[in-house]
């Protein structure tokens, strides 16, 4: 009974459930995520393809560009936690499918994919001590980063192969190679900027809005 | 806060990186120059015209077009230059020509009072490349067509038997007339129309069967309604293309040769349908004389389908259904197209991620990825556009041109295709003119309503230009109604666009007043551009 508690609370912990601040936190991140999901992954900024790396297989071409929609997710992710980052990137990105495009592929494999990033990333709770400003904290951020992306791309291959029956070489061809740089820089330079850039945003927001409603109250 | 965000050492490499990359992408990326916005030009006396409310072309669709130009050295007639074809692929070399043509006609039906050798000159080389001797030994001698034992039937490359040469350059030839309404190979088109009107009407085939159908009507010299390519086999997609030029001379020669099709339009339906369906790709009427290295799996049973490998199904291939739906609906049989595009859809189309869709060579094999499986889904490009499918249209766009980045080279539009490794060259001139033709403003259908030989004999349009460096003629059209010329131009040099058939013009107008720099010259008139982007209306 004793050991049931603990695992629920220690899920509950992990999810950041454990309270109701917590709990308001996390679905808050949650809806605004992806909100704001919604409307980045319709902007279209511009990409500049540098070379192309060849594989022998296919052309690489290394491209510079950013996917908002990715940087979104990891910005939930790293700031709510888990079930916030996998809801917003599952729920966001098919919700933008429906929105967009009214296709839903492969069972939603590509979406789960998506989803497991977000989950993965907002496994560690980075905000402890000085949070982001703390260069470790970061090198933290990029290592699950690193592990969130390789199992969403080997689930994202399993979804494309498998669920869509595509061959490899098409997968390869009109699915990975095109946006693999952007994707690479999206997670790994970008969505760590803008996560640093967006915690100071809140926390400095918070002080701002606390010291308003100190100076009202007096 | 400055100071606050810029605290780690990491974050600050992260945040230098990334700025350095943001501002590499911007400042190299190259404005792209787009096709201008038309507008709306006032005159005294006559009114607003909204320009947007008449047919264009894109900039890129020109650029392409340039491209093409280049890659068939349009201006060179030369024998060596007709004849040596070592620039296009050494497979599917008709089909590549006979679908850049049909792309062609309607990038040229877009415009269509802009008629000049800028124009015309690929339209000849490219029918003369096809009727060439080199794509005779390709496409017939050295697969051992020649040789086959029903030769005494009159058989050779441009002979009855050949439908999928006869067909396509027939139509090419007709697409030509329909769109300069100049009569040079008009023989040469009629004795095809009278050549597939005696082979459909026979009422006995080649080995002295009855050939009739159930209601009575003759089912031709194959039994089938329809006209073999390879040895003894027919196919739904091919015998399109005869049909579609055999309606399209009825609308310009107030003729009737389209009757005899209709008899093997129904058979096809009936014998050439699978359980899920889908039409099958290939139907043999007798077992060839040479079966190897057919392209086709033969049945034990004789007439009947090609079957799929290694299975005990009809043969089917995505770009066998979307090029015969396509004509289908072109040609006015909608019912027919819709029917059978609803299944195509069904079966035949898989979609990647949410905005990419691709269809394989065969349902049978989703997996596979080789040349028909690209083949397939260019024609599923196609057809979407002809069945105004935006939705998929889009997606297979997204899917098939997603690998390969579009640029300018001066005036030239291309896609950069090395990311295919040896299929890259293969599918560079193929990614050109199916954009072009894909993003022009007239379709198959369009062209199935051509317009009155009074609009060619008699109304004004541009015979000559100065020079076509860096020319964009995005608008060229003359409306009848209000009799007025519509012009958009795009002039990267002075350039004199010379119109022939406009005598008498009272005033040529653009957005700020009325232009000066033109002439009349007898039934001529000349307009003199400067470098820039002009809208015009002439009176």
């Amino acid at each position: 009974m004793e050991e049931e508690q603990t695992i629920k609370a220690q899920v509950l912990s992990l999810l950041r459930l454990e309270s109701n601040a917590m709990a308001k936190w996390t679905f808050g991140g949650t809806l605004m995520g992806i909100l704001t999901y919604f409307v980045t992954v319709s902007i279209k900024l511009p990409e500049y393809t540098f070379t192309g790396l060849d594989l022998g297989i296919t052309v690489i071409p290394i491209t510079g560009g950013i996917n908002l929609g990715l940087v979104v997710i990891t910005i939930v992710a790293a700031l709510c936690g888990p079930l916030a980052g996998f809801l917003v990137a599952f729920f966001g990105s098919l919700g933008a499918n429906i929105l967009y495009t009214q296709q839903i592929v492969a069972l939603g494999g590509v979406n789960f994919a998506f989803g497991m990033l977000g989950f993965i990333v907002g496994i560690p709770r980075y905000r402890k001590g000085d949070g982001f400003a703390d260069g470790k904290t970061i090198a933290k951020l990029l290592l699950f980063t690193l592990l969130a992306y390789l199992l969403m791309t080997v689930l994202y291959l399993i979804s494309l192969l498998m669920l869509a029956s595509q061959s490899f070489e098409g997968t390869l061809l009109y699915n990975f190679a095109p946006s693999f740089t952007v994707t690479l820089f999206s997670l790994f330079l970008f969505a760590p900027v803008f996560v640093r850039i967006s915690e100071v945003i809140i926390t400095e927001g918070s002080k701002f809005w606390e010291s308003k409603a100190e100076a009202s109250s007096m | 806060m400055v100071d606050i965000i810029l605290k780690s050492k990491l974050f600050l490499s992260l945040l230098i990186i990334a700025v350095i990359v943001s501002s590499s992408v911007i400042l190299l990326t190259p404005v792209e120059p787009s096709t201008p916005s038309f507008g709306r030009i006032t005159i005294p006396d006559k009114g607003t015209f909204n320009l947007n409310e008449y047919p264009y072309l894109e900039r890129r669709v020109i650029g392409l077009w340039n491209s093409l130009r280049d890659f068939y050295s349009a201006t060179d007639f030369s024998n060596e230059s007709i004849h040596d074809l070592s620039i296009l692929p050494d497979v599917l070399t008709q089909y590549f020509l006979a679908f850049t043509v049909y792309g062609m006609a309607q990038i040229v039906d877009s415009t269509p009072n802009y008629r000049s050798s800028y124009y015309k000159q690929l339209f000849d080389k490219i029918i003369l490349m096809m009727n060439s001797t080199t794509m005779e030994q390709l496409e017939w001698i050295d697969p051992g067509y020649a040789e086959d034992h029903y030769s005494d039937l009159g058989n050779g490359f441009r002979g009855p038997t050949n439908i999928m040469w006869t067909g396509h350059y027939a139509l090419m030839e007709l697409l030509y007339y329909n769109t300069f309404r100049d009569p040079k190979y008009n023989d040469e088109i009629k004795w095809y129309m009278d050549d597939w009107n005696r082979t459909l009407s026979a009422e006995e085939t080649w080995d002295n069967q009855t050939s009739k159908d159930g209601s009575g009507r003759p089912l031709g010299q194959w039994g089938t309604g329809l006209i073999p390519c390879e040895p003894y086999i027919v196919f739904v997609q091919c015998n399109s293309i005869p049909f579609y030029a055999m309606r399209m001379y009825d609308e310009l020669h107030e003729t009737n040769y389209q009757d005899v099709t209709l008899a093997g339009i129904d058979w096809w339906q009936t014998h050439m349908t699978d359980d899920n369906g889908i039409q099958i790709d290939g139907y043999y009427v007798d077992v060839p004389h040479e079966t190897e290295g057919l392209p086709e799996r033969l049945a034990d049973n004789i007439p009947g389908p090609a079957l799929t490998y290694g299975k005990e199904v009809p043969k089917v291939a995505s770009y066998g259904s979307a090029w015969a739906i396509m004509f289908y609906e072109a040609f006015g049989k909608d019912s027919i197209a819709q029917s059978y595009y609803d299944d195509f859809k069904k079966m035949f189309v898989y979609y990647t991620v949410d905005d990419m869709a691709y269809t394989p060579d065969s349902y049978y094999y989703p997996s596979n990825f080789g040349l028909y499986d690209l083949i397939g889904t260019l024609f599923t490009y196609f057809c979407t556009r002809e069945m105004e499918d935006d939705d998929l249209f889009q997606k297979i766009e997204n899917w098939y041109y997603g690998p390969f980045p579009g640029y300018w080279d001066e005036y030239n539009y291309r896609f950069d295709t090395s990311a295919l490794g040896d299929l890259g060259p293969f599918m560079d001139p193929i990614l050109s003119f199916a954009y072009a033709w894909s993003h022009a403003d007239s379709t198959l259908s369009d062209l199935m309503d051509p317009r009155s030989d009074s609009f060619y004999n008699s109304t004004p349009f541009i015979s000559e230009e100065s020079s076509t460096n860096g020319l964009f003629i995005y608008q060229a059209c003359f409306d009848e109604e209000k009799e007025v010329f519509i012009l958009t131009v795009e002039a990267n040099e002075e350039t004199k666009l010379t119109f022939s058939q406009f005598p008498n013009v009272q005033g040529v107008y653009t957005k700020s007043g009325e232009y000066q720099n033109w002439s009349q010259n007898g039934d001529q008139m000349e307009l003199t551009l400067s470098k820039g982007t002009h809208s015009f209306v002439i009176i």
